[in-house]
């Protein structure tokens, strides 16, 4: 008698998994419920991170219609929050494939509030702004993600598969080219 | 500018969110109605489904592929060739109406001296 030997892809049809069984996918006023305290802070994310460019509504639209196809991969004792920002990051880097990965700040102005002329604050952030656009891609994710998603650094080593060290000296160089772009000198460590 | 400030993470997160940037109403309705517009176009998420019908197929193909392996070949799958058709070799004697069949099921293989 001949034996045949399946190749692996194929014992996958046999497998029965009870965990993706037992859980079942958010439904639509859920899925609202999980969304709104957080779609703001998203938009924002989104908007700065791309460099406030014309495609950032669309980016937006994409992560939260992304998120609700692949509602069945979120697991209710995780944060909603964690993982639609880890789908907004995939989504940035998708619209960075298609586009150029520079920054063009010249929308940034029409979005700097008056009150922050007035009280001097305007420079500050044309400064960090200006400071960001030097960063990589990678660098300016990790950058906004800490700084305005106000995600830990183990939060974002696992939204970046990378490790908290990586994420830590990454933070590390992006204040250093900060300080260098306002002028700062750096500190002897 | 006080260089321990911009060693202060809070100084940079002050900065960045001191601009502003609420979520369009027009932006939200929409993405709501797309949103709807979602759940409506599908009873159950998308990938549930393909995941079935994948399973399924490939569940068949796995079965024929299977079929096909046992009864595919006609000898069952063995290396045995089967039932060989007898070799007939005919002997006339000339002259005499008589033929021999000789009919034989293997080859016989003779040492070379014999032949000589």
């Amino acid at each position: 008698m001949r034996i045949v030997n399946l190749p692996s892809w194929t014992r996958a049809l046999f497998s029965t998994d009870p965990d993706s069984a037992a859980e079942t996918p958010l439904e639509l006023s859920e899925f609202e419920n999980l969304l709104e305290p957080v779609k703001n802070a998203l938009y924002g994310f989104v908007c700065k991170s791309t460099g406030f460019a014309e495609e950032a509504d669309d980016v937006f639209q994409n992560t939260v219609l992304r998120a609700f196809q692949y509602r069945h991969g979120f697991k209710r004792d995780r944060s909603f929050r964690q993982w639609i920002f880890a789908i907004a990051v995939n989504e940035i880097r998708r619209h960075f494939r298609r586009h150029s990965e520079t920054l063009h700040l010249d929308r940034l102005e029409s979005r700097i509030p008056d009150s922050a002329a007035e009280s001097g604050r305007d420079a500050r952030i044309r400064a960090v702004f200006t400071a960001a656009a030097g960063l990589t891609a990678r660098q300016r994710r990790i950058f906004f993600l800490f700084y305005e998603g106000g995600f830990s650094i183990r939060e974002i080593a696992v939204m970046n598969r990378c490790s908290a060290n990586n994420v830590k000296v990454t933070l590390h160089r992006c204040r250093e080219t900060i300080k260098t772009k306002l002028g700062v000198p750096h500190e002897p460590v | 500018m006080n260089p321990s400030e911009i060693r202060d993470d809070d100084w940079i997160r002050e900065t960045l969110r001191s601009l502003p940037t609420p979520l369009p109403p027009d932006l939200d309705r929409r993405v709501s109605r797309r949103l709807r517009r979602a759940a409506a176009g599908s009873l159950r998420p998308a990938p549930l489904r393909r995941r079935r019908l994948a399973a399924a197929a490939a569940t068949s193909l796995a079965l024929a592929v299977l079929l096909l392996l046992i009864t595919g070949n006609p000898h069952g799958g063995t290396d045995n060739p089967g039932p060989r058709p007898p070799i007939q070799t005919r002997f006339f004697i000339p002259g005499k109406n008589i033929q021999i069949v000789w009919m034989q099921r293997q080859d016989f293989i003779l040492p070379a001296t014999q032949g000589e």
